[in-house]
């Protein structure tokens, strides 16, 4: 229940953003401070959830554990720079997951 | 009656001119609507409710940052506070597209913001720019929009129904965090956005222990001050 609360609160927020200044047209002047602020809303924001994504997969004392997720996550940071493309990021991303993992596991074995 | 007719070849050709910018777009947004979807399902979330949701709030990272900080029982507002956040970027978009839909009735400026998302301001706004007929942008725009409705819908929904089947021991929860890094990195482009993010990251990681999650929130408003102060400092 609480989730479709959240949910149409989203969608009702979502659209309001979107609709705000073309709503508007005219009758609101948005401060310079905030039209800049503005730009590096994106950069900020999603750095941040990426961080704290990334803190549920650091297990302290286990490495291989971590190795794989962090390896990978930083390899696909650098093909998402290189690229710019979403879908790529995230297979490059998956495949150093899973090879990372097999590797460690062999490594572990033998 | 010939003018009608004109008329309406017009917004036939606008929009159709829309579509057509926004189709090879399709070939990045497609496979990443696919992955997006099957992050979603690694939520514990029914692709059923999953599409509603989409077309509700139509912002697959919002929906992701609500959907993993409700799995983590995070109060109502910090996860509403946060999700938004991740969607103040549209109003960037929203200021730059008015001057271009001010002609028109508040109900086709509403359907226009519904269907507002980066890829379709990125293929209009040049066409607005330069345009030559006046006033009939919007129908591109519209052309362009709601051909990423349904592309992000229905490779959203298809990832969903093919997500709940795949071997839980792959690791998919993991293509939530890339999903978010792929959409993050391409944001960097100056010492200003690359201070922003390194320093909204660094904050995350040092804020982690505050109450329910609003470390995030936090951090990324350092961010937002930091990049301003590098972008003011690098001007003067």
């Amino acid at each position: 229940m609480t989730t479709w609360v959240i949910m149409i609160a989203l969608g009702i927020g979502t659209f309001l953003i979107r609709y705000s200044m073309i709503g508007l047209t005219g009758k609101v002047n948005l401060p310079k401070v905030v039209v800049r602020a503005i730009r590096f809303i994106p950069a900020s924001m999603l750095s941040a959830v990426v961080a704290s994504q990334m803190l549920a997969y650091a297990r302290p004392g286990s490495f291989t554990l971590d190795i794989p997720y962090f390896g990978a996550a930083i390899i696909a940071g650098g093909v998402a720079w290189k690229t710019r493309n979403a879908f790529l990021t995230v297979l490059v991303g998956m495949i150093l997951l899973w090879v990372f993992r097999n590797v460690l596991g062999w490594l572990a074995a033998g | 009656m010939e003018s009608a007719k004109n008329e309406r070849l017009i917004i036939l050709r606008e929009f159709t001119s829309g579509v057509k910018a926004l189709l090879p777009i399709l070939l990045g947004v497609i496979p990443f609507g696919l992955t997006t979807g099957i992050a979603v399902t690694q939520t514990h979330i029914t692709p059923q409710d999953g599409f509603i949701m989409s077309i509700l709030v139509y912002s697959g990272a919002a929906l992701l940052v609500a959907l993993q900080l409700i799995q983590a029982n995070t109060p109502v507002v910090v996860t509403i506070i946060s999700a938004l956040m991740v969607n103040l970027r549209f109003l960037m978009y929203s200021i730059s597209l008015s001057p271009y839909l001010k002609h028109l009735p508040q109900r086709w400026r509403a359907l226009l913001a519904y269907l507002l998302s980066d890829q379709a301001y990125a293929v209009s706004i040049s066409n607005f720019e330069n345009h030559t007929v006046p006033q009939r942008g919007h129908w591109h725009f519209l052309g362009a929009a709601l051909t990423m409705w349904v592309a992000w819908q229905g490779s959203l929904l298809i990832g969903m129904v093919v997500g709940i089947s795949l071997p839980k021991d792959w690791s998919l929860d993991f293509t939530i965090p890339l999903t978010f890094l792929a959409l993050a990195v391409p944001n960097i482009r100056d010492k200003a956005t690359g201070t922003a993010a390194l320093s909204a990251g660094v904050m995350t990681v040092l804020l982690n222990n505050m109450p329910y999650k609003t470390g995030t929130v936090i951090a990324a408003i350092v961010g937002i001050g930091l990049g301003v102060l590098v972008e003011r400092s690098n001007s003067i």
